[in-house]
């Protein structure tokens, strides 16, 4: 569904802002786009309604207790979704049936039957989506450029490391005998200060369900082959609300995919004093004429001095421009009906391979992941 | 005084000269090797006042001029030459571990009867850089060790022969990984890709840990260039990171600049001999023991399993088992 007006300038509902607002902020941040409104549903809790209110507030538009008056009302051309992460699909499925476009935070579901719902919802209406991601940050668009190339050949095994050096509340084994268990919810609407509330929703979700996309999707990218099996081990290691909530903190999986490739993912939200940055993010892909080992976080540029805060990465990443290049490529699919980086029948993928890697955890074995519906 | 050491197998003669400069507590004073030519030059370059030109030999005509043997990793008659030595009572260190492991328990009987210290393996311990990781968890500095990950990327002129895990590829990454989560794993599987450019194969090898570690080792064949090593430990408190790409420089000779790994602090087979060596001096067993090297060699025998069934593969408590 072109619009054929390559100047032509789109308006965004924002549908539920409820953590770190880097997915609404990164689409206003391009030229061509513009929050026209943010909107939730009438029945959500205070917390919810006070997140959005402030985020329409510094951003100078309206609130709507009413997506859908919102979505009828505002003349807008696509939504961006950054809800919890279990009202993701539907919220996105509501947009898509409205015939707007869509923008998913992550993850796109806890649910496979929700991303199924969300993709056939996509796809009747030729509506474009997008499943935010950060393969266009500059280490990736490289990586990307020189497997294109045939700089290292035939691709036959890719592994990607992606810890974040975060805490995530009290470490492991900081809870008293007599104290109660870690609420989730509770945990992740207090986490909301320090920006570790990534995985803000009623459900508890480990580190491999919330930010296993953004390895998996580099992993999908640079391989272009769908997962088909997968052996995972998972730990809760660091955090006590992981513990609480019996979700992973730490995890690896094998990957088998279509080919014969192999590949390989280590996730982890390691705690603040793994690292002295974000966290060693790299990539080791071995082709039949070479290799290649990436670290995602370069360019980036040193900065050391006197009295530096603990909490203060001294290694900064710089001409980091995943954003506005996302935005970039989301226009000009909708200009020219083209597909997008990654979109929800990619997610959905992702998100098979996650479900499976988490039954792998539990059992043992080595699992298929789910073909879509 | 030094030690006195034979060396059973002499094709790599030249790097343990180099090495032995540094190690004033060994003297090779006898080498063996099925080709006398290699054998002769070995001699020359290391100052052995004894050659032979096979190991019944070095331990009858040469016997009374050394106490000690390191049988090199290139010799396929390793447990046969070891056994022999042990039975005549000589202290033994056997470079790389044979795939077996009830000839490593046989070994390790022998040397109990003869009262020698036997080594087997285990040389990827002893690296400068996995000395300093060991270290770390030792010390408590990263907490529990939780995951492991190796990558193991030669270049086509080391590479072992044959394909896939029979020529004991990742063997010693499993050493490492045992001896740094001081545990077996529970479960393993391993994963494959034939690589007919280099005429083998890329394997992975996937462990679980009983308290939750877990470990993705990787082994490859670059099919020109350098080769590459890295490994990290994520601990509940703290990791270590091992890394050729943390220690590259540039070389700028027009074009894109080329990366070089700078190497230093000795290599493990340097730490590995100096440990057999103070392991006979203070009369106790090495630190990285055969049973180990045994354990190790289990946990590499359910990986080449898991390979062939393509399943996992897990710990009943008496083997290592098909989850299929």
């Amino acid at each position: 569904m072109g619009n054929g007006e390559p100047d032509r300038r789109f308006r965004a509902a924002v549908l539920s802002v409820v953590k770190h607002a880097y997915v609404p902020n990164g689409v206003a941040a391009h030229p061509r786009f513009e929050l026209a409104v943010v909107a939730d549903d009438a029945d959500r809790p205070d917390w919810v309604h006070q997140r959005n209110e402030q985020y329409a507030a510094e951003h100078g538009i309206p609130y709507v207790r009413d997506v859908a008056r919102a979505l009828a009302e505002f003349d807008v051309d696509l939504a961006v979704i950054s809800s919890e992460a279990e009202r993701h699909c539907d919220l996105a499925v509501r947009a898509a049936t409205s015939g707007l476009h869509v923008i998913v935070d992550k993850p796109l579901s806890t649910r496979l039957s929700e991303c199924d719902r969300l993709v056939a919802a996509v796809e009747s209406q030729g509506v474009k989506s997008l499943l935010w991601n950060r393969n266009f940050l500059p280490a990736l668009v490289q990586a990307r450029q020189l497997v294109n190339d045939g700089a290292v050949g035939k691709l036959h095994a890719i592994h990607v490391d992606f810890y974040f050096a975060k805490d995530a509340g009290p470490p492991r084994g900081a809870r008293g005998p007599d104290d109660p268990p870690l609420d989730w919810l509770e945990s992740l609407i207090a986490a909301h200060v320090d920006g570790s509330d990534g995985g803000v929703g009623h459900q508890p979700m480990g580190e491999l369900e919330i930010e296993g996309i953004y390895p998996l999707a580099y992993i999908q990218m640079l391989s272009g082959a769908p997962v088909e099996h997968v052996f995972a081990r998972t730990a809760a290691h660091f955090h006590q609300r992981n513990v609480d909530n019996d979700v992973d903190d730490l995890a690896t999986v094998t990957l088998q995919l279509q080919g014969g490739l192999i590949g390989s993912l280590c996730i982890g939200r390691i705690g603040a004093s793994s690292h002295p940055d974000i966290g060693e993010i790299k990539l080791h892909l071995l082709g039949s004429e070479g290799a290649l080992v990436v670290s995602e976080a370069r360019p980036e540029v040193a900065v050391y001095y006197r009295q530096q805060a603990r909490q203060e990465f001294p290694h900064r990443r710089v001409g980091g421009e995943n954003d506005f290049l996302l935005m970039e490529h989301f226009a000009q699919a909708i200009d020219r009906d083209e597909p997008t980086i990654l979109d929800v029948r990619a997610g959905r993928q992702i998100a098979a391979t996650v479900a499976a890697a988490l039954e792998s955890g539990r059992s043992g074995r080595l699992v298929a992941v789910a073909p879509p519906a | 005084m030094p030690l006195r050491l034979a060396l059973l197998g002499c094709s790599q003669a030249p790097r343990w000269a180099r090495r032995l400069q540094r190690l004033d507590t060994v003297a090779v004073t006898a080498v063996a090797d099925d080709d006398a030519t290699a054998a002769e030059s070995a001699a020359d370059q290391l100052g052995a006042v004894a050659r032979a030109d096979s190991w019944e030999s070095l331990l009858g005509d040469s016997a009374d001029v050394w106490d000690a043997v390191l049988v090199s990793a290139d010799r396929r008659d390793a447990v046969e030459a070891a056994s022999g030595a042990l039975a005549a009572g000589k202290h033994t260190l056997l470079e790389r571990s044979p795939l077996d492991a009830v000839a490593i328990e046989s070994l390790t009987d022998a040397a109990r009867a003869a009262t020698a210290r036997l080594m087997v393996g285990g040389g990827l311990r002893y690296a400068a850089s996995l000395q300093a990781v060991h270290q770390s968890v030792a010390s408590r500095q990263i907490g529990q060790p939780g995951l492991l990950r190796a990558h193991r990327w030669l270049p086509t002129a080391d590479a072992e022969p044959g394909v896939s895990l029979q020529g004991g590829q990742l063997l010693e990454e499993i050493d490492v990984a045992l001896w740094l989560f001081g545990q077996l794993p529970t479960h393993v599987l391993a994963s494959g890709a034939a690589t007919p450019e280099t005429g083998g194969a890329f394997v992975q090898i996937h462990l679980g840990f009983p308290d939750q570690g877990m470990a993705l080792l990787d082994y490859d064949v670059l099919t020109q260039g350098a080769g590459y090593f890295s490994l990290s430990l994520i601990g509940s408190q703290g990791a270590a990171y091992a890394d050729d790409h943390h220690n590259t420089q540039l070389l700028f000779r027009g074009g894109a600049p080329a990366g070089l790994t700078t190497a230093g602090g000795g290599c493990g087979r340097l730490g590995q001999l100096q440990e057999f060596a103070t392991a006979i001096s203070q009369q106790r067993d090495p630190d990285s023991t055969a049973q180990q090297a045994g354990s190790a060699v289990n946990v590499h025998r359910a990986a080449r399993a898991s390979l062939d069934a393509g399943q996992a593969f897990q710990w009943t408590g008496q083997a290592y088992e098909s989850c299929g």
